[in-house]
């Protein structure tokens, strides 16, 4: 039966897509945004207006030469390369810099973002003008230096066992755990509500299959499509996407396996549960939208409030989440992810067993 | 002329009374832009006038060398300053922090190793470690930066200290403590220079102004401000796609061929579908700029403007969704393949990211879409902007909404012309 339906998804292009092509077209999309594997390491363009034009300007532009950046500097905003060449942030240096900082007053340079500018380079640039200004400063004050003479040094390296996370290796694991849900929870469930609708599963249940073998061979539909899923996004993400899947097969088998119960069951709960297919598939997408963004499947977890990144633990995309940090990220074993696979399996267990006495036939 | 005009909108009220009737399925398109907004709003969104509230950044910090001087370091959150964007926590040693790290979602461990502060004082090269938690992306590398500015002043403090910072470092270790002459001249000392360069650095007299031009990014950038009329976009062609596929139930039921028995031509009939598809996409619109004002304070500026470009945003929605139904045979191939150009033309159009994150070829194919002009022209109404600014954008809609209508009309009316539909 599970072959059956994965057959029977596969005659929809709709269920193709969404199955075959949307997740690695997603990936690809956010990998490649996140493409850079630190923004303050790329050499970002920035026009420099130098209006002062004294010495002391001349000595900021000197020091930012020493930061990452591809300086054009001109004498007014009109001299800068215009068009598609125009840089996409400028940096004003204005008339009577010098005159303030003589006088120990307070004086803004101007950072203009422009329209088409990445803010996550803005970013960048405001760091790196910060550590240029600072050490103009203390030049003026105590006499020239350069980076190589300061006294103290920074050593930076990562925990665990992953070089930088970026990329499409930041994005699959996420990526996964939605689509799962995704695929499971909008046209797993509609696909159950429309066989109720429509008497199929009534049909059904006239053969000589008992009701549990019927709900076991749907709930093995739903599986077989969530491991397909699963599979594709382990063998593409080693093979496309570069990915380090942790040095732990059986403890990434343990959490995905729990995750695909997980989906299965919810999917079952579903379609139990709405009595139309378009029901059933709006609400689940929207559900499984939710819970992705909340369980950190979207965006890092690190940036949302703590009571989020707490309460978002009772949807199964935190769990799954955290079960693929431990194996991927820190490099962790089975041991590691007991607990994030047990909580999976739990929730697995309650939403089939709802959805078990909820399920009718007719 | 009279009577067509009558008669068309008597069948596009009958048709729009059918099609709200159905409340759950309207509910559940709109559910979906509503849903990520809520969440996104929940996430990183703040009230109007208060201050977006960036994330803390949580670190352990392993002080090995364990002097007054790295003490500051330690007890850097007890500032309440900086407790606003610092959460630090202490571990006793190296393996201790990293666990702590691990176990309680730490974006970094910062070590300190022995003898750091004496290396410092005397002028010898001095490295403290930043340890990124492996499992985080963002705060991480704010750590690492922040680890490399504060090394930077430490530097700046050393070379303020001079050769006084071996006097400094010997009191430190506590050789010097009784001699009240020697610190008194130290005191003295210290003061006249960070009185002099102090003015200058602590903190520095030099600021940075940042002014931004982007539609929708005002210095007071509002990230569901931003966020918003793109989700809007996105849901608003889901609903257009949904009502249109009405087309495709209706010649499966056989009801479109049967109207065509009453004193009504193709061409009225398709016109109230048209119509009526266009209503429900505007009641939606209402719907959802109404929703943005009531829950997540979204200011829709001059209502002219607005009014202007909801009208061509609807236009060209149905548009597209006329065009597409046009081409497809099945209610399955409207589903899938409209579902699978709303999220492309959402990804590219900037539904999810500004646009001018994308590589430029991208932004050149972004340029194709409607979501592109749609959230152009919502974005500046958001920020302020005037006719000036989303002159363009709605020139663009009006085009594309007229090229699909006339596409489209074509294919659908020749095809219900010979009985097709």
């Amino acid at each position: 039966m599970g072959i059956h339906e994965l057959r029977l998804a596969m005659r929809d292009p709709g269920s193709i897509f969404w199955i075959l092509v949307a997740p690695f077209l997603w990936v690809f999309f956010f990998g490649f945004i996140n493409r850079p594997d630190d923004p303050t390491q790329v050499r970002i363009g920035l026009g420099v207006v130098n209006e002062d034009g004294s010495a002391v300007a001349a000595r900021l532009v000197s020091h930012l030469r020493w930061e990452k950046f591809e300086l054009v500097v001109a004498e007014s905003a009109g001299d800068l390369p215009a068009g598609e060449r125009a840089p996409s942030r400028t940096l004003t240096i204005p008339k009577g810099f010098h005159e303030a900082l003589e006088r120990h007053e307070k004086i803004d340079v101007i950072l203009h973002e422009g329209e088409n500018a990445n803010p996550d380079a803005t970013f960048a640039v405001q760091l790196a003008l910060h550590r240029a200004i600072v050490r103009l400063l203390a030049d003026e004050s105590f006499g020239p230096s350069r980076p190589e003479d300061d006294l103290v040094r920074v050593t930076s390296s990562y925990a665990g066992r992953r070089a930088i996370p970026s990329g499409n290796a930041q994005t699959v694991p996420g990526n996964l755990v939605m689509f799962v849900l995704l695929v499971a929870l909008s046209s797993g469930s509609a696909h159950i509500a429309h066989e109720r609708k429509s008497r199929i599963l009534s049909r059904l249940a006239a053969s000589p299959l008992s009701r549990t073998e019927l709900i076991l061979g749907k709930l093995a539909g739903r599986v077989v499509t969530s491991v397909v899923q699963v599979t594709l996004f382990v063998l593409l993400g080693l093979t496309l996407f570069h990915m380090d899947w942790g040095s732990s097969p059986l403890g990434l088998a343990l959490v995905l396996t729990s995750l695909v119960a997980c989906a299965a069951a919810l999917s079952l709960l579903g379609g139990a549960l709405f009595a139309s297919p378009d029901a059933a598939a709006g609400v689940g997408v929207t559900l499984s939208l939710v819970m992705s963004a909340l369980g950190g499947c979207w965006w890092p977890a690190e940036v949302m409030p703590p009571w989020i990144r707490t309460a978002g633990h009772v949807f199964p995309t935190a769990w799954a989440m955290d079960g693929l940090h431990q194996i991927v990220s820190w490099g962790g074993g089975l041991r590691d992810v007991l607990i994030p696979s047990a909580a999976l399996l739990a929730m697995a267990l309650a939403a089939g067993a709802v959805a078990v006495r909820r399920l009718r036939f007719d | 002329m009279r009577r067509r005009v009558r008669t068309i909108l008597l069948l596009t009220l009958k048709d729009l009374r059918r099609r709200l009737a159905d409340r759950l399925a309207l509910a559940l398109n709109l559910a979906i832009p509503l849903a990520i907004a809520g969440t996104m709003a929940l996430v990183f969104g703040s009230r109007p006038g208060e201050e977006p509230q960036a994330p803390k950044l949580r670190l352990v910090v392993a002080d090995l060398d364990g002097t007054p001087a790295t003490g500051i370091i330690t007890g850097a959150s007890q500032n309440q300053e900086a407790a606003k964007h610092l959460d630090v926590s202490v571990a006793a040693t190296r393996e201790e922090g990293l666990s702590h790290m691990r176990d309680e979602h730490f974006a970094a461990l910062v070590v300190i190793p022995k003898g750091f502060s004496d290396a410092m004082l005397s002028g010898r090269q001095a490295t403290f470690e930043v340890v990124k938690n492996p499992a985080e992306s963002v705060m991480p590398l704010v750590a690492e930066q922040g680890a490399g500015i504060a090394a930077l002043y430490l530097s700046t403090g050393r070379r303020l200290l001079g050769d006084d910072s071996k006097t400094l470092a010997a009191m430190l270790q506590g050789d010097d403590w009784q001699d009240s002459a020697a610190i008194a001249a130290l005191a003295t000392t210290m003061y006249a220079r960070v009185h002099g360069a102090g003015n200058w650095l602590f903190p520095p007299i030099i600021g940075v102004k940042t002014e931004q031009k982007a539609a929708g990014g005002t210095n007071g950038f509002n990230f569901i401000a931003w966020m918003y009329p793109g989700l809007i976009v996105m849901g608003l062609l889901y609903v257009a796609l949904m009502q249109m596929r009405d087309l495709l139930r209706e010649r499966r039921s056989g009801t479109l061929r049967r109207q065509l028995v009453a004193p009504v031509s193709v061409a009225e009939v398709l016109l109230s579908k048209l119509l009526a598809v266009a209503a429900v996409v505007a009641v939606s619109m209402v719907l959802l700029l109404a929703a943005g004002a009531l829950a997540f304070h979204i200011d829709w500026g001059a209502p002219l403007p607005l009014l202007a470009t909801a009208a061509a945003i609807v236009f060209t929605t149905t548009g597209f969704a006329a065009l597409l139904y046009s081409l497809v045979t099945t209610e399955r191939q409207g589903e899938a393949f409209g579902g699978i150009l709303v999220m492309v033309m959402s990804l590219l159009g900037g539904s999810f990211v500004p646009p001018q994150v994308l590589p430029g070829w991208l932004q050149s194919i972004s340029r194709f879409t409607v979501s592109h002009w749609a959230h152009d022209a919502l974005r500046w109404i958001v920020a302020g902007g005037g006719w000036s600014d989303i002159a363009q954008d709605l020139l663009v809609l009006a085009v594309l909404g007229a090229t699909f209508i006339g596409i489209g009309w074509a294919g659908l009316s020749r095809r219900y012309a010979r009985g097709a539909l």
